[in-house]
């Protein structure tokens, strides 16, 4: 709903013109590389384009597909990344709300959001390889002898070096959000109000605190799942050559000398892309506070 | 602060402890990268290095390691693409918050943001070859100015409101100009968000390293594209060093404005 409406020609001009540059500069670059991938895909341009093609989306039903398996990794690590970063911020925001709100212990929460995803992953090789930090604790706990007898937490088909990366660098600010979150819904007045009606400890944390704090947040969850979903520093550094997360598929299919890969890598692109508009437009049509109407 | 302090040692031993323990954690690989870039003699299963030694260092700010250039080149991107979004962000930014379709315009403005930047960048590469943008430091900030200036829109959209409104209807009722409503009502309103936005924005630029390798094909030498390539080298000292470099201005800024990030979460 407007605050209020222009009230002369040469508003509605301004308007106009903030709208087209809006979405000659923002919205319009996104969406061209979008259609371009798609068209791309279907062979309406390209090197090698000889017209309109389904051949490379009819590869993508075929079982040993790599397409299928890197999306098929790609969310499942996000999933999980999610999930997890999600589990441990509540529980940490619930516990440590009084201790870590204020001074320069909120201010340390803050610190991981300065360390770029390249800067990330060498920090998780050097903790989570073979001769990395962990190893040298286990080793001085006497848990291994030999650096190769530490399990493999990176370059692994699991994507666990991938999975505890992306949780190092999400949980503490995402702690600080539900922190946020909670004092500014007040969400004690809500558990206090349920525990004067009877509600139980653990009833008032499962129907009162999880649904206010997960509801408020699931905008900066789902954003944070894209962003998992097309990282790539991190998987580049630290995961496996197969399966690759979706944007390592990309760029290696869009590199390759063999230039008939090319049209996959668009179809790859194209289809994360739709994918990713879909989900975000789900949460946020279903968010009050996205105010999508 | 007393109240503060006092509040924190009444909290159980255990929670002061997990408080300690998530702190360190934030810390450690500042920390650890700090003492890598002066680590000699780190072999496995050693848990601290041999010795230490400031030749990373020096290698990396001397005259064959160019680190000052990339270090200029990150700051010239990230001021430039800062000031244009926050700049652009503001005005589209009320643009929306008065449209009537307002909920449809700030979900245009996630459209870019979205995305990963390498996948982002790989889709634009055709336009940004036909507008001889590949490689060069406009077409850098331009592929960066996409993602900032939504993020911008977002970031600032909340400041508009029914109150400022009425504020510049006041204003404009009095006899103000346009100019001088901007000047005298709202850029004085508009400063504490709009430092928060140049900041957020100038951060998503100083930390951006898939645009900088597409887009800029390796031959726009910033911060991140340095880590990457001393990596790559298998030179952990340097590639330390300079992840230091990336880290330490902005985390200088926060300790000293909190607020800067705090507004944002």
């Amino acid at each position: 709903m407007p605050i209020f409406a222009p009230n002369s020609s040469a508003d509605t001009l301004r308007r106009r013109a903030a709208l087209a540059a809006f979405v000659t500069l923002a919205a319009g670059p996104p969406l061209w590389g979008v259609g371009y991938a798609l068209a791309y895909s279907f062979g309406f341009v390209g090197a090698l384009s000889s017209g309109f093609t389904v051949e490379h989306w009819q590869g993508l039903g075929k079982a040993d597909s790599d397409v299928a398996r890197s999306f098929g990794f790609s969310f499942a690590v996000a999933t999980v990344t999610v999930a997890g970063a999600a589990a441990s911020a509540v529980a940490l925001s619930q516990v440590l709300r009084g201790t870590l709100s204020r001074g320069l212990a909120a201010t340390a929460l803050f610190v991981p959001l300065v360390i770029p995803g390249v800067v990330a992953a060498l920090v998780g090789f050097q903790f989570l390889g073979s001769a990395g930090l962990l190893a040298r604790l286990a080793w001085r706990a006497g848990l291994i002898a030999e650096p190769d007898q530490f399990p493999a937490l990176i370059y692994d088909q699991f994507g666990i070096g991938i999975v505890l990366t992306h949780l190092a660098v999400a949980v503490p600010w995402l702690t600080l959000l539900f922190i946020r979150i909670h004092a500014n819904e007040r969400v004690d007045d809500y558990v206090a109000l349920a525990r004067t009606l009877g509600a139980g400890r653990l009833a008032a944390v499962r129907r009162v605190v999880l649904p206010m704090l997960l509801r408020r947040a699931a905008p900066t969850l789902t954003l944070y799942f894209a962003a998992v979903l097309g990282s790539y520093e991190i998987p580049l550094l630290l995961g496996a050559q197969r399966p690759e997360m979706i944007s390592i598929l990309v760029r290696r299919k869009f590199a390759l000398f063999d230039l008939t890969q090319r049209p996959e890598a668009f179809l790859i692109a194209a289809l994360y892309a739709v994918l990713v508009f879909v989900l975000v437009l789900l949460v946020f049509r279903k968010t009050p506070s996205a105010h999508v109407s | 602060m007393s109240v503060n302090s006092n509040h924190i040692s009444s909290l159980p031993a255990w929670r002061r402890t997990l408080g300690v323990i998530v702190i360190g954690w934030c810390w450690l690989p500042v920390v650890y990268l700090a003492l890598l870039s002066v680590a000699r003699d780190w072999a496995f299963p050693k848990l601290l290095p041999s010795s230490l030694s400031l030749a990373a260092w020096r290698l990396a700010f001397g005259p064959g390691g160019n680190l000052g250039t990339s270090f200029m080149m990150s700051t010239a991107v990230a001021l430039l693409v800062a000031t244009l979004a926050t700049g652009a962000g503001l005005v589209a930014s009320r643009t929306f918050a008065y449209h009537r379709r307002r909920g449809w315009w700030v979900l245009a403005a996630h459209a870019p943001f979205v995305l990963s930047p390498v996948i982002l960048g790989t889709c634009l590469l055709f336009l940004f070859i036909k507008l001889h943008l590949v490689g060069t430091f406009v077409g850098v900030v331009a592929g960066q100015f996409i993602f900032c200036y939504g993020y911008a829109i977002i970031l600032l959209i909340g400041f508009w409101n029914p109150h400022l409104a009425a504020l510049e209807s006041l204003a404009r009722t009095l006899g103000a100009g346009r100019w001088q409503v901007f000047r005298r009502v709202l850029l004085p309103l508009a400063r504490p968000m709009l430092a928060v936005c140049f900041f957020q924005t100038f951060l998503i630029s100083w930390l951006d390293f898939g645009l900088v390798a597409v887009i800029g094909a390796g031959k726009v030498p910033v911060l991140t594209l340095r880590v990457f390539e001393y990596l790559g080298s298998g030179n952990v000292n340097l590639a330390a060093v300079v992840a230091l470099c990336l880290m330490i201005p902005p985390l200088a800024i926060l300790l000293l404005n909190r607020r800067l990030a705090t507004l944002a979460v």
